[in-house]
């Protein structure tokens, strides 16, 4: 393709005005290439912006080239493309489905035209136009009831015992449907649960620890307003900021993600010292936490997020922007009451948001206490098979010592940790092997005996 | 068996995971500035500054000292004049922005060489730029005590993960 410079002003947005074709540019050198798998086109700008070059940044897919992106000094000089030139262009051009770049320095033209942007703020206005939500800052309506695209699936009558819940509707998809092109690339897990105090926070804390000591780099954000994470490791005074202050644009990634004594974890807490404003939190933030999600994904293996009981409220843009969610169901009778309320609130959602039901695990049973018992034995007849983790984690004091220390399971005593403990290493296998998670693997020949 | 690399920026990830120092992930005015400023006092310590990195480096990787001589004085001396380079690359007026450098000068061809020299000379691989980075910053906050702000480091790092990318994507340059 030709590439073509506008050198008038006023039609620059349109890419009209006098041409200048690549072709006859016989001194430009390649510098680099590349897929864009590996590295978004944003990046490709990022990169050249940091020198003082004139450069042509060509995108391709696998048949032609896409258009090419002329930027010197941290500045977009011009674009053409299969779409024509300008801003529209540029636009279009970071959203097309291309798979590689190649960078070219060129000698510039003597006269330069009227740039069409900053790199900077072109990225940037690319953000917020991929968002779709002017601004996060400025209170907006509260979001509307969730509106489902397909009429439900009639679910079964409740049963005529009014003790015994309603089955889930089978219309939820299984944890083997594909993400869809409007989640984020890597497995971001929403701890979910309708009702409150089942355990999400403890699960989601032991189980990204347990996910990172085999390997995976796991990022543990609070997605939950209160901050229960925080509350659990006993470092409520710690963050700077947090996610929420993320969405909202009053933070910075570095400032707000913590490290931890285990490199593969990093935790994102709920906000800093000041919660989220209540006004702020009725916003729709799927996009948001979407965007959030990518820039944490390029450096991670899996991203948990605990979320506030609950399927709607801050919680359900959370869920719209999962690409999978992990149901936590008490062992108790209320809260198997109340689970029905999972399902359905996932049925709500349009297909391309709803996240894929991991599975379902059952916490906080107590296997001398036959309600308890009770509730496992109707979930397995219940629950679709697929659904329900093998690991199943006890009531046990195990878990109050850990909270007094402000620690994880797994690290309250590391030569001889609480038998229960393990239960979480088994959580971490069955959710990475349900993720498709490509860990380390330790090759070892093996051998019973010596 | 290799030479020993070059005055390394080895890149990658450090204590905050994601891409750049922000969603934009383009480098401030404000953090060029910082950077050229804590730089200003860094520079008359350089030599303990280069010690301080090459101590910490090999202490977070002790395997990594048999790739290196046996005699650091050389390399500590490309480092710091590699991270001197860097500082004033960016240290230009705005104004001049359609202004090309030589591409010796330039920061972004000579960082994409730089990569492509630490991955086919020197097989330097990905992961190995982690604790380079943190290594530096380091280094850094030693360095500079209390003159290393929460702004200064959060540049330092952004910069530091920017030029690290430059330099993976250097792997695949023609």
């Amino acid at each position: 393709m030709a590439a073509r410079l506008s050198l008038a002003g006023d039609d620059h947005a349109h890419g009209k005005g006098c041409e200048l074709t690549m072709t006859g540019m016989d001194d430009r050198v390649e510098v680099m290439r590349g897929a864009l798998a590996d590295y978004d086109l944003a990046q490709v700008l990022q990169v050249v912006s940091i020198g003082r070059q004139f450069v042509a940044i060509e995108v391709s897919d696998a048949e032609r080239s896409l258009g090419t992106i002329f930027a010197i000094g941290g500045r977009v000089i011009a674009v053409d493309s299969i779409m024509g030139g300008g801003l529209d262009a540029f636009f279009r051009l970071c959203e097309l489905d291309a798979q590689t770049f190649r960078v070219f320095r060129l000698t510039p033209p003597e006269s330069l035209p009227k740039p069409l942007g900053l790199v900077r703020e072109l990225l940037g206005e690319h953000r917020r136009r991929r968002v779709q939500t002017p601004t996060v800052r400025a209170p907006s309506p509260p979001m509307p009831s969730p509106v489902p695209r397909a009429p439900p699936a009639p679910t079964k009558p409740p049963p005529a015992a009014p003790a015994k819940p309603s089955p889930p509707a089978k219309t939820v998809p299984p944890a083997s449907k594909q993400v869809t092109p409007a989640k984020t690339r890597g497995p971001v897990l929403a701890v979910s649960s309708p009702k409150g105090g089942v355990g999400k926070t403890t699960i989601a804390l032991n189980l990204a620890l347990s996910l990172a000591r085999q390997g995976h780099r796991t990022v543990l954000i609070d997605g939950d307003p209160n901050g229960d994470i925080m509350s659990c490791i006993d470092a409520r005074d710690r963050p700077i900021s947090g996610a929420y202050d993320l969405l909202f644009d009053h933070a910075q990634l570095p400032a707000s993600l913590l490290k931890t004594t285990i490199d593969e974890l990093s935790i994102l807490p709920a906000s800093g010292q000041r919660l989220p404003e209540a006004q702020l939190l009725q916003n729709d933030l799927a996009a948001a936490w979407r965007v959030l999600f990518d820039a944490l994904m390029r450096n991670a293996d899996v991203i948990i997020v605990d979320t506030a009981a609950g399927t709607y409220g801050p919680t359900f843009s959370i869920l719209r922007a999962a690409t999978h969610v992990l149901g936590v169901l008490q062992a108790e009778t209320i809260a198997h009451r109340s689970f029905g309320v999972f399902a359905r609130a996932l049925e709500s959602l349009p297909e391309v948001e709803r996240p894929a039901v991991l599975g379902v695990v059952l916490n906080m049973l107590q296997p001398s206490e036959s309600a308890s018992v009770d509730v496992l034995s109707e979930v397995c007849g219940e629950l679709p098979p697929s659904w329900l983790f093998d690991v199943t984690i006890p009531r046990h004091p195990a878990f109050l010592r850990a909270s007094s220390e402000g620690l994880p399971l797994g690290l309250v005593d590391d030569k001889n940790p609480p038998p229960v403990a393990w239960l979480f290493e088994g959580l971490a296998s069955e959710v990475s092997g349900r993720l498709h998670l490509h860990g380390p693997v330790q090759k070892r020949t093996k051998r019973l005996l010596l | 068996m290799p030479r020993s690399p070059a005055a390394s920026l080895s890149p990658g990830p450090l204590t905050p995971i994601a891409n750049g120092g922000n969603l934009h992930s383009m480098i401030t005015d404000g953090e060029k500035q910082a950077i050229i400023t804590s730089w200003r006092m860094v520079a008359p310590i350089a030599t303990s500054a280069a010690e301080l990195f090459y101590e910490r480096l090999f202490e977070l990787k002790p395997e990594y000292r048999a790739l290196f001589p046996a005699d650091m004085e050389q390399q500590k001396e490309k480092l710091m004049k590699m991270l001197t380079f860097i500082v004033d690359a960016l240290d230009y007026q705005d104004s001049s922005w359609s202004e090309t450098v030589a591409p010796e000068r330039d920061l972004f061809l000579v960082v994409v060489d730089l990569g492509r020299r630490h991955s086919e000379l020197y097989h330097v691989a990905d992961d190995a730029y982690h604790p380079v980075g943190e290594a530096l910053i380091w280094a850094l906050d030693r360095g500079l005590g209390e003159a290393f702000t929460e702004e200064v480091r959060s540049a330092w790092l952004h910069v530091y993960r920017l030029l690290a990318m430059t330099m993976r994507m250097g792997k695949a340059a023609s």
